[in-house]
């Protein structure tokens, strides 16, 4: 059973980048690769080789459920899972974000401090 | 027959008519004569009149003559100068002599005075005679002759002068007739002394002949005897004859139509007697008058005149008028007697009809004698063959009653022999019954009062069959002696009497049954003219007129009572077997009375008519309730039509009933299309395949899914749009028949506007939470030590900081949360939980805010039981209530958890002993951003929202909140919650 060391955060928004890596790397001790947008999450999935990819939804260029869907394509879902971070919570989103083949939704804004946690069990539940 | 029916007034009219001419002959007869005798003394009087008037004309010249000759041979001087020449005379002087010529002078002289006065007054003569001879002295007249006797010719001369008395008379002589006087002169004026001479005065007889026609209004001729003349020595005069062998001459005439007359010899002789004629002449008619003029005085006798007067007179108008009546008598008479003959005439008519007619008259008495007595015997021979008793009753003047005639009947009847009754009237009263005896009797009266027919119905004891009924009819007759004959006949009619009882008792069921109805039974001919031949009582309580007034429509029609409006509805066709109507009739109150009516027809082969039998009763309550229903069935569909929403009625199967205005408009089709359609019409697929299966389903299982609830649907216009509409659909019973009332409201704009904001409430969310997320995850990890631990005056600050940023991301939440609940975007899970355990959860969720404020949480015992709610959403409407009251309790106070079982509610309690509420704020409690004090949403770190979204998401989960407090004693804010339904949902 593999462990959870290797992170990948797609997130156009600097600051919650920094906020995110901060928090992983700092406080859950993870290894974290931060992308801007999806394109770029898409050219460094496989070299990077993460372990847990944390997705943005909404995007400019190829938001969340686009770039889950070509991720799809590169590496196997069920090994690696998805999990949205959305501010975005209407009825039933979180529902349809699932169906779309992610793990989980974390909702924000989050508390950075739990955050490792929450991505632990997450991760846990998948296994 | 005729001829001397008719003769008879002929001849009575002949007779009357001679008759009638007689008398009224007669009458004028005796009218002509009277007036006849009136004409000639009118004739006569008139006569007279004219004879008087001559003959004191004649009167006042003697008069006058005596007068002068008196008074001049009473002048002394006359009488000297006289005597001288009487002297002289006897002297032997003659009458030549010169001397005697002076003395005659002298006379003359004292006569001339005189004598021209005379001559004034139309005097003839003056003249003095001297002597025995009468020797005429003087003649004033005629101065020149004198000398010559005359006394001898002239007796009145002669006898004046022998007897010496005074002497007047007529005179005649060719010029005419004249009154003379003439006076003795004597010697002396001694009486007896010798008469020397006489003086003698002549007037004419008459004075002026103009003047005295003019007087009478008549013509005058005077005529003188021809005779007398010569005997006066007088040479026959050749004036004018009267007529051409008459002896009489004209002497004198005022008018010259007598000299044609006497030329025409018309006028007759004095002496002929015919004193006063007639006259026709020139057309015209005259009174011709002779008045003779006699010279003697009236106590001389009569001797034939000498001289006449004439007067004619014109009486033409008197004897046309004389005519003229006449013949108004004659006319008068002709008159009378035509009227007389006219009535003799009628009479004579009327007669003859009178007698024609009697005679008629009698002929057929003898003619119906003899039928009758024909018809007599034949009726006779028939009624002794008759099953009943045929009689003939006589009833007298003084009341007894015997029977004329009695048929053999009388003894099937009676027991009793005819001849038996013909003997004693009495005997067939003697066996009716007691009880019909007077009606009998008064019959019999009755009858013989007043003739005619009667019939009577009375029971007879006989003697062998016992009680019978039988039926009397009989005519009454009077006779002219004042008895009444009585002709009629007894038939038995003991079964006729038995039926009929039978079928009156049968009716009274009959109509027993009938009035117990509620309605009118009838019955009438089938030709559509109700006339009703039977009609039951009930028709009085129906229209307040009794049966009988209809029945052959004697006082009124059936018909007639119907409502005008509604005649074409309650008309029955006669071609129909079966009648259903219902319609109006006006009752006797003139009020309106809804009927209904059910009739049927029967027919039978010989009858294709028929009849049509019936029932009509009163519907009115119906009816006015159904008018009632039907206006509150206007007024809805008013208000249904006019209503803003689309208003859409189905029934069971999905058929549209109502489509109203506004679903026209919404829809864009018309009601007229929609009606009758199916409602599935209006959806787009797949709802419309899934409708008709889901009704069905509803049929079935009778489970309110969508009633009374909004919903929000997709609705297909007639263009092929489709359109978000909002339907709310309730079921109702309409006429037994369900039916359900869609209320549609277009909301497409309303959508619109709900995404755009739902889109900008999400852009909001994403953008403020973006950066929110980093300031509170940056603050986040400075206060929660992950790189290193601050100074503890940054620690301070951060920490304000990161909870304010924690504070603004929950007043997100909670904004976004309230317009998911307000749009009704929240769904909810709604499951059963144990009431308990949500207590509990609660109690845990909470304890580290709680501890943070030094407030304890309790949970007081709760009941056992299961609720229906979406358990993380009950978790935040605790959560809300919890860190309220905890917020508002002191340090150190309690804040209380109950849970119990009221009604069908389960009711959870937080109570605090914080300061309560102001009264003044109650009502703005679950409003939004409505803490108490305003100052508090920052003090207490509360959003506002909370008991705001609390009510919202409690009344979602079906339930209530509310709250009790006091200032000063705390607040206790409560929800009450639906059970769930027992055991199957337990887990």
């Amino acid at each position: 059973m593999a462990e959870l060391r290797r992170i990948l955060h797609i997130e156009d928004d600097p600051s919650i980048q920094a906020v995110t890596k901060l928090a992983l790397e700092a406080i859950g001790g993870y290894e974290v690769l931060s992308c801007s947008s999806g394109a770029q999450a898409l050219e460094e999935v496989e070299r990077f080789a993460p372990d847990f990819i944390l997705l943005d939804v909404m995007m400019p260029g190829m938001d969340g459920p686009e770039t889950l869907a070509r991720l799809r394509e590169r590496i196997d879902l069920q090994r690696i899972p998805v999990t949205f971070m959305t501010a975005k919570v209407q009825p039933g989103e979180i529902e349809h974000l699932r169906k779309l083949g992610a793990r989980d939704v974390i909702v924000k804004p989050f508390d950075p401090m739990r955050l490792p946690e929450q991505i632990r069990s997450i991760w846990a539940a998948g296994r | 027959m005729n001829t001397s029916g008719i003769s008879t007034p002929h001849w009575t009219f002949a007779l009357g008519s001679l008759l009638l001419v007689l008398l009224f002959g007669s009458l004028a007869c005796n009218d002509f004569r009277a007036r006849d005798v009136a004409w000639q003394l009118e004739i006569e009087t008139h006569g007279e009149l004219q004879s008087l008037a001559l003959q004191s004309a004649q009167f006042n010249q003697r008069r006058q003559a005596d007068m002068v000759a008196t008074a001049l041979a009473g002048n002394a001087e006359v009488l000297r100068r006289m005597r001288r020449i009487d002297k002289a005379l006897r002297d032997g002087e003659a009458l030549d002599d010169a001397h005697v010529g002076v003395l005659r002078q002298r006379l003359r002289a004292a006569l001339t005075p005189a004598w021209k006065s005379m001559q004034r007054h139309q005097a003839l003569q003056l003249q003095v005679f001297w002597g025995t001879p009468g020797i005429a002295v003087l003649r004033m007249q005629q101065p020149d002759a004198f000398g010559d006797a005359v006394a001898a010719q002239r007796p009145l001369l002669r006898r004046a002068l022998e007897e010496g008395v005074a002497q007047s008379g007529l005179e005649v002589d060719p010029q005419g007739a004249s009154s003379r006087t003439i006076v003795p002169l004597r010697a002396s004026e001694e009486p007896d002394s010798p008469i020397i001479g006489a003086l003698e005065v002549g007037y004419d007889a008459l004075p002026k002949l103009d003047d005295l026609g003019d007087q009478l209004a008549a013509g005058l001729a005077l005529i003188v005897d021809q005779r007398a003349l010569r005997a006066a020595q007088v040479d026959p005069p050749s004036g004018v004859r009267l007529s051409s062998d008459s002896n009489w001459l004209l002497v004198g005439l005022s008018a010259t139509q007598i000299l044609h007359w006497a030329e025409m010899d018309m006028l007759p002789a004095p002496e002929s007697g015919m004193a006063l004629r007639l006259l026709e002449a020139d057309g015209r008619t005259f009174l011709l008058n002779q008045i003779p003029l006699h010279d003697s005085r009236p106590s001389e006798p009569r001797r034939p005149p000498k001289a006449a007067a004439l007067v004619w007179r014109d009486i033409s108008a008197m004897q046309h008028e004389h005519r003229q009546a006449e013949r108004r008598l004659l006319v008068k008479w002709s008159l009378a007697w035509l009227i007389a003959e006219a009535l003799l005439l009628l009479l004579a008519i009327l007669l003859q009809r009178r007698i024609a007619v009697h005679r008629q008259h009698r002929l057929e008495q003898r003619q119906q004698a003899r039928r009758r007595q024909r018809l007599l015997d034949r009726a006779r021979k028939i009624a002794s063959l008759l099953p009943g008793m045929v009689f003939q009753l006589k009833r007298f003047a003084n009341g007894r009653y015997a029977f004329l005639y009695v048929s053999e009947g009388a003894h099937e009847l009676f027991g009793i022999q005819p001849a038996l009754l013909i003997e004693d009237a009495a005997r067939a009263l003697i066996d009716v019954h007691p009880d019909d005896l007077p009606r009998l009797r008064a019959a019999l009266l009755r009858l013989a009062v007043a003739p005619g027919s009667g019939t009577i119905e009375f029971r007879i004891h006989h003697p062998q069959r016992g009680l019978l009924w039988a039926e009397g009819r009989a005519t009454a007759e009077r006779l002219n002696d004042g008895s009444v004959v009585l002709h009629g006949f007894i038939t038995e009619i003991s079964e006729l009497m038995e039926a009929t009882r039978a079928l009156q008792k049968s009716e009274s069921r009959f109509r027993a049954m009938v009035g117990n109805l509620p309605g009118v039974v009838y019955r009438c001919r089938n030709d559509g003219q109700r006339n009703m031949s039977y009609l039951s009582d009930g028709i009085e309580r129906l229209t307040g007129y009794p049966a009988s007034d209809f029945v052959g429509d004697q006082m009124r029609s059936y018909a007639s009572l119907i409502h005008p409006d509604d005649r074409p509805l309650a008309r029955q066709n006669p071609e129909q077997d079966v009648f259903e109507g219902i319609y109006r009739l006006i009752n006797a109150d003139g009020q309106t009375v809804w009927v209904r009516e059910k009739a049927r027809v029967l027919r039978e082969r010989d009858d294709p008519t028929g009849w049509c039998d019936g029932f009509i009763w009163d519907i009115t309550a119906q009816a006015l309730a159904q008018e009632e229903m039907r206006e509150r069935e206007h007024y809805l569909s008013m208000l249904i039509a006019n209503v803003i929403d689309a208003i859409v009625i189905i029934d069971a199967r999905g058929i549209i009933e109502t489509f109203n205005h506004a679903a026209e408009r919404i829809f864009g089709y018309s009601a007229q299309e929609m009606i009758g359609r199916n409602l599935s019409m209006l959806m787009p697929e797949p709802d419309r395949s899934a409708h008709d299966g889901y009704l069905a389903a509803y049929a079935q299982r009778g489970t309110p899914r969508a009633l009374e609830q909004n919903r929000e649907l997709t609705a297909l216009r007639r263009n092929g749009e489709t359109f978000t509409i909002e339907l709310r659909v309730s079921q109702i019973t309409h006429h037994g028949q369900r039916k359900f009332i869609g209320l549609v409201r277009d909301i497409t704009e309303r959508k619109r506007i709900e995404r755009m904001k739902s889109e900008l409430v999400s852009i909001v969310s994403h953008e403020l939470r973006t950066p929110l997320t980093s300031i509170s995850g940056a603050l986040g990890l400075i206060v929660g030590g992950a790189l290193g631990e601050p100074p503890a005056a940054m620690r301070q600050m951060l920490v304000i900081a990161h909870q304010n940023s924690l504070r603004l991301g929950r007043l997100i939440d909670d904004l976004l949360d309230l317009d998911k609940l307000v749009a009704g975007k929240m769904t909810l899970e709604l499951h059963a939980h144990s009431l308990t355990a949500q207590l509990e959860q609660a109690i845990d969720s909470n304890q580290g805010y709680a501890a943070q404020h030094d407030v304890r949480l309790i949970l007081l015992p709760v009941a056992d039981l299961q609720i229906v709610a979406d358990d993380d959403r009950l978790q935040q409407v605790l959560a809300n209530l919890i860190s309220n009251a905890v917020k508002f309790s002191p340090k150190g106070g309690v804040v209380t958890l109950s849970g119990e079982h009221r009604g069908d509610w389960a009711r959870i309690g937080v109570r605090d002993q914080g300061p309560g509420i102001a009264p003044e704020f109650h009502a703005r409690m679950f409003q939004k951003f409505s803490q108490a004090d305003s100052s508090d949403t920052r003090q207490k770190g509360g959003t506002g929202l909370g008991l705001a979204i609390s009510k919202e998401l409690v009344e979602h989960m079906h339930g209530r909140i509310g709250f009790e407090s006091e200032p000063g004693h705390g607040a206790c804010f409560w929800c009450e919650l639906p059970l769930a339904p027992a055991a199957p949902e337990q887990p």
